[in-house]
């Protein structure tokens, strides 16, 4: 189907954005149809990202047109339970792209971390739809480059920043709370829609029940038949920031019936001498697919990733048994505060999960991954790769950007990674 | 190597034809359409058969003209060391 009408109305450059879609089929397959013996249930995921600027654009237009509103987040710290309980519709802004940076360097210091620069480049440069489509914005405060790029985004659109903690003491944890009570109040002038607590149950099972599908995906991936590549993994993760979670949970939990079947039957992703490795690090928004392609042709198997696109989508559910709205808050405000990120200190959490992970995935190896100028994740390599030594599994510390410019170093590292875990575990 | 692509009208053709080529047996993958040539024109989604399939493929689909566009091969499409990262 041909979207250029589409995209036009939505005052996009289209004619730039043509250059985009002119180069992502071949990025698509490369990562994805190159694969063999896929699970059937991916063809969803296939079918959603070859048409990724089309399909989900379109309902959205169509849903805006009925009077319902889009807001746009760049973080798990922004709650959908309250989007969706005033009938709004979330969609991920987060940019994974190069494609985005330049245009994102016109008005940030270059030494910003690639995932900001081309989420502020997606929208300056008119070539995402997404970006178009949002009636508002939603930030928050997890790191300095994302507060002062808001900045500059709220020049261009209607902006709203939640004020996330940086500590989880319980006055921290209360904060937060008000915080999405204030976020709240907000969606509702935005949309026209009082948020009831019978609505925001609603959607607290909603979200629910999108994280509980998506766990079962991650609970097949302990499995060592690895049912599944973490190329397709990461793929249902990234579009579940885009989707609705209704169908998301739907489709997940398809895919997670096949993937049950195939270890029963045997029938793996992964060649048989693969190593199984976790990826930890600064978020991979799509379509940054470049350290799992890598990995995945070099001899490894993502089996998790220890990150906002990954285990920390899904872990955790908030309380369903909340009566009012109060309640609710605060079940969401505990439920959210248990994420590990980065922008926390102190943050020994991060640690726990991960060498929890190693556990329950059967990992041979860590990949420790961050964007350069992501200094969160950078810093915090010092503790991560110092407690994987002291449980004797190795770790790859890593620094990289959107660009392929690195890609053979990385091949020669990821290789030479993967070929000592290999010997190690024939001593 | 070439490979061989069914191009549909809009995505939700092209999933209802991969289900009837599965049905069939006819082995198939949902994959993005090439940007080379005319094919620009057409849905950002299309269907991968191997070759060997082709003529099982084209005449399972000889009476059933409105589910598709065209067959086309297309080579070197695959690569999964060519690392462009976009």
């Amino acid at each position: 189907m041909d979207y250029h009408k589409m995209w036009q109305d939505l005052g996009m450059d289209v004619e730039t954005h043509d250059t985009l879609c002119s180069v992502l089929p071949t990025a698509i397959g490369d990562v994805f149809t190159s694969q063999e013996n896929r699970p059937k249930a991916m063809a969803f995921w296939d079918m959603v990202i070859s048409e990724v600027h089309g399909i989900r654009p379109a309902e959205l237009v169509e849903a805006k047109k009925q009077g319902r509103k889009v807001v746009g987040t760049f973080c798990l710290y922004v709650p959908d339970e309250i989007v969706i309980a005033a009938n709004g519709i979330v969609t991920g802004l987060c940019g994974g792209s190069q494609f985005w940076v330049p245009s994102g360097e016109e008005v940030l210091p270059k030494n910003t971390c690639s995932l900001i620069k081309a989420s502020v480049g997606a929208r300056l440069s008119r070539t995402c739809p997404f970006f178009r489509l949002a009636d508002l914005y939603v930030g928050e405060t997890t790191c300095d480059g994302k507060k002062k790029a808001y900045e500059i985004l709220a020049e261009d659109v209607p902006m709203y920043i939640i004020d996330v903690p940086q500590m989880k003491r319980p006055q921290d944890i209360a904060h937060y709370k008000d915080e999405i009570r204030l976020f709240a109040r907000k969606i509702e002038e935005i949309t026209g829609n009082k948020i009831t607590p019978e609505k925001l149950h609603e959607a607290i099972v909603i979200c629910n029940n999108r994280r509980k599908a998506m766990a079962r995906v991650y609970e097949a991936r302990k499995s060592t038949v690895a049912p599944i590549s973490g190329r397709d993994a990461i793929l249902m993760t990234q579009i579940a920031f885009f989707d609705d979670p209704v169908r998301c949970a739907e489709q997940c939990n398809k895919l997670a019936d096949e993937l049950e079947d195939r270890i029963a039957k045997g029938i793996s992703s992964a060649k048989p001498n693969d190593k199984r490795i976790l990826l930890t690090g600064t978020p991979v928004a799509v379509p940054n697919w470049k350290m799992h392609q890598i990995v995945e042709t070099s001899g490894g198997i993502i089996v998790c990733e220890e990150m906002c696109t990954g285990s920390r989508y899904f872990e955790h559910l908030v309380d369903e048994n909340a009566k009012t709205e109060d309640e609710m808050l605060e079940a969401l405000a505990q439920r959210y505060m248990k994420n590990n990120c980065a922008c926390f200190t102190p943050n020994g959490g991060r640690i726990d999960d991960i060498l929890r992970y190693c556990e329950e995935y059967k990992v041979d190896g860590v990949i420790d991954c961050n964007l350069q100028f992501c200094n969160l994740y950078d810093t915090e390599k010092r503790s991560v790769s110092r407690a994987l030594k002291e449980a004797g599994i190795p770790c790859l510390s890593i620094e990289t950007d959107y660009t392929d410019n690195d890609a053979e170093q990385l091949r020669t590292r990821v290789g030479a990674f993967i070929e000592m875990l290999d010997s190690r575990s024939q001593r | 190597m070439l490979n061989y692509y069914i191009l549909v009208e809009n995505h939700t053709r092209g999933m209802a034809l991969h289900e009837l080529l599965d049905e069939a047996g006819l082995e198939n993958r949902v994959a993005p359409t090439p940007r080379c040539g005319d094919l620009k024109v057409s849905c950002g989604m299309s269907l991968l058969i191997k070759k060997e399939l082709l003529d099982a493929v084209e005449d399972f689909l000889k009476d059933k003209p409105e589910l598709y566009i065209k067959i086309v091969g297309i080579e070197g499409q695959l690569e999964e060391k060519r690392d462009l990262f976009i």
